[in-house]
């Protein structure tokens, strides 16, 4: 089995005594040097997740395992990426990036860091973050956790203030430190089609629980989308079915050759998440890369 | 503060708080430069040698350069720079829980903090070293311009040593409570964590242990008495002694209210038979004392800002570490 980067076996987190369970039970791995869509609705705990692992809070029930140690263990490996993108409004760009180095002593790639702010141009490094549009904020923002060379990067909705082409100019670039440096990202997004060309790690959390976890192809290899004739689908998992005049279109787990004027078609990655949320009462399902070891 | 050498934690301390830094020094040294001028000006003034000489005080002047005009200022200057002093730990304290700690809370930069590889609990005594660094500096040159200003008018009225106000800011008690304060802002910041709450209620802690050790700390050092015979003269304590209570004694030994005599006859020296007094009492602590009580006071603030910090540094560990 390759190297875990985030390994979470029965996690769960509770705000308050008995307050609202933002995640619960939640079992399942992802592997070193993965890209990694953490999918879901609004409010279904993937900001929670990637703050547990961020270390920022601590698990009410279970573990979390992240490079192998604990989220604190593994703070100067991993980089952060809140949804706010907070940063220091007094400081300038340059001073931001400054900041970096001086709280990352003997990892901080200057480099790296600049590149990431000044591609695409137009972003003055003595610029106040006061003065920043969104998008330029999620640029320093990024590029301040691309500085530390992180071996794990966790980013929480990183591209919702950003425009298409520089949404395109980011991922590309995230890309190729992924590619580059093997490093693994878990990226969450509630914007699902963005994540299928780039991702080639899935995990859908929904009501604070996961839904699906595993390799892109092999989930997408694990259902079929059927259209067909109005009728029972006996033998199979149905994930959710849909029926249009005399039409059925469903999507099942399995890929076993059904008969019977069926046509059958792959789903996208979106289709498949799609399904997902639309029918919370389907099992869950994780391949077995996926699984934690027992 | 450009502080070209600071390094680390250090730097992003005190690049964050850049200006408030800046309005510190620029009002340390605004105080500073009024009070030793003050003093300097009493010191300089051409008929200083007649007005302290009360045989020539017709040669002392009332011009407004004078050392009449002079020696007011100096008053003036020790009563509003007592109060100001009395306020600083307050100020220190709200600082600390607020800018300092809180509103990282509150805006969120926090996450931005505690996740880089720095260790959260370094982060955070930084930012309590970097404040207690400043503190200190400041307290203890204030309290040295203050004491230079003080001096010429120590004893006048309401500028007495044990005065409220005046015994903080002319001893190490004013250091230990800026420290202290910087403490309780750790406590206050982290536990209240948005900013204006959290500055109001550090400040309020703050200024309740002031006041309450205030107003215990003549108890600390034992009263030294002074009795006398009676009928006869009231009795004559040296004029800086700080006189905490007087009265008479009575025959089996007893002590009676000063005003006991005047409550029956309305005339203090005359009191009547059957209240049996023998002698007069003075309590009062000697001048030797203000230096007694400024240390005991200073060892029980700086043990409570070392609990206060203690228990800030393990709290933060406990929550972030």
């Amino acid at each position: 089995m390759t190297a875990t980067a985030i390994e979470a076996t029965g996690l769960g987190l509770a705000y308050g005594k008995r307050g609202r369970r933002a995640l619960h039970d939640c079992s399942f791995r992802i592997p070193a040097g993965r890209v990694c869509a953490l999918a879901g609705p609004n409010g279904a705990g993937k900001s929670t997740l990637l703050a547990l692992a961020a270390g920022l809070l601590r698990p009410t029930e279970g573990a979390l395992r992240v490079l192998g140690g604990t989220p604190s263990d593994a703070r100067a490996r991993s980089a952060y990426v809140a949804q706010d993108k907070p940063l220091y409004p007094q400081l300038t760009v340059r001073e931001t990036l400054r900041v970096g180095r001086e709280l990352n002593p003997g990892r901080w790639d200057a480099t790296a860091a600049e590149r990431i702010v000044e591609e695409g141009g137009g972003l003055d490094p003595r610029a106040r973050i006061r003065s920043l549009s969104g998008g330029q904020r999620t640029r320093v923002a990024l590029a301040l956790a691309l500085g530390k060379r992180p071996g794990l990067m966790l980013l929480d909705e990183p591209m919702a203030d950003l425009d298409p082409l520089a949404r395109h100019r980011l991922m590309a670039a995230l890309m190729t430190e992924a590619a580059d440096h093997g490093t693994t990202i878990v990226i969450s997004s509630h914007i699902l089609s963005e994540l299928e060309t780039t991702c080639d790690y899935v995990l859908l959390v929904d009501g604070g629980r996961v839904r699906l976890a595993g390799e892109t192809e092999d989930l997408i290899a694990a259902h079929t989308l059927l259209t067909g004739p109005v009728a029972d689908l006996p033998g199979h998992t149905v994930v959710e079915s849909r029926t249009t005049g005399r039409q059925l279109t469903a999507l099942v787990r399995g890929s076993r050759a059904i008969g019977g004027g069926w046509r059958t078609a792959r789903p996208s990655l979106e289709e498949l998440l799609m399904a997902h949320l639309r029918s919370p009462d389907a099992p869950p399902l994780l391949t077995p890369g996926a699984e934690v070891a027992a | 503060m450009s502080a070209p050498t600071a390094r680390g934690t250090t730097w992003v301390t005190l690049r964050q708080h850049r200006t408030a830094l800046w309005a510190a020094l620029f009002l340390l040294i605004a105080a500073s430069v009024v009070m030793t001028g003050v003093r300097w000006w009493e010191a300089a003034a051409s008929d200083r040698a007649f007005c302290l000489d009360v045989t020539q005080s017709e040669r002392c002047g009332t011009g407004p350069w004078g050392h009449a005009s002079a020696m007011e200022m100096l008053r003036l200057t020790g009563m509003y720079g007592s109060v100001a002093l009395l306020l600083l730990p307050l100020v220190a304290a709200a600082f600390v829980a607020g800018p300092l700690i809180a509103r990282e809370f509150q805006s969120g930069t926090w996450r931005l903090a505690l996740t880089q590889s720095v260790t959260p609990v370094r982060w955070f005594t930084t930012k309590l070293a970097v404040a207690a660094v400043v503190v200190l500096c400041g307290t203890v040159a204030l309290v040295l311009a203050y004491r230079a200003a003080w001096d010429p008018v120590a004893g006048t009225h309401d500028l007495g040593w044990p005065d409220r106000g005046v015994f903080e800011a002319t001893g190490p008690v004013l250091v230990a409570y800026g420290l202290l304060a910087v403490a309780v802002g750790g406590l206050v910041g982290q536990w209240i964590r948005r900013t204006l709450p959290a500055m109001s209620a550090a400040g309020l802690v703050t200024g309740t242990v002031m006041l309450v050790l205030g107003s215990l700390r003549w108890q600390w050092i034992p009263v030294k008495t002074l009795t006398g015979p009676f009928p006869s003269d009231p009795l004559r304590l040296a004029p800086e002694a700080f006189l905490t209570e007087s009265g008479f004694l009575t025959a089996d030994g007893g002590r009676l209210p000063h005003d006991a005599c005047w409550q029956r006859t309305h005339d203090l020296g005359d009191c009547p038979a059957d209240l049996n007094i023998t002698g007069r009492f003075a309590d009062y602590h000697p001048y030797a004392h203000y230096w007694q009580t400024q240390l005991v006071e200073t060892g029980i603030v700086l043990a409570l800002a070392a609990v206060a910090a203690y228990a800030a540094i393990r709290i933060f560990r406990r929550r972030h570490a």
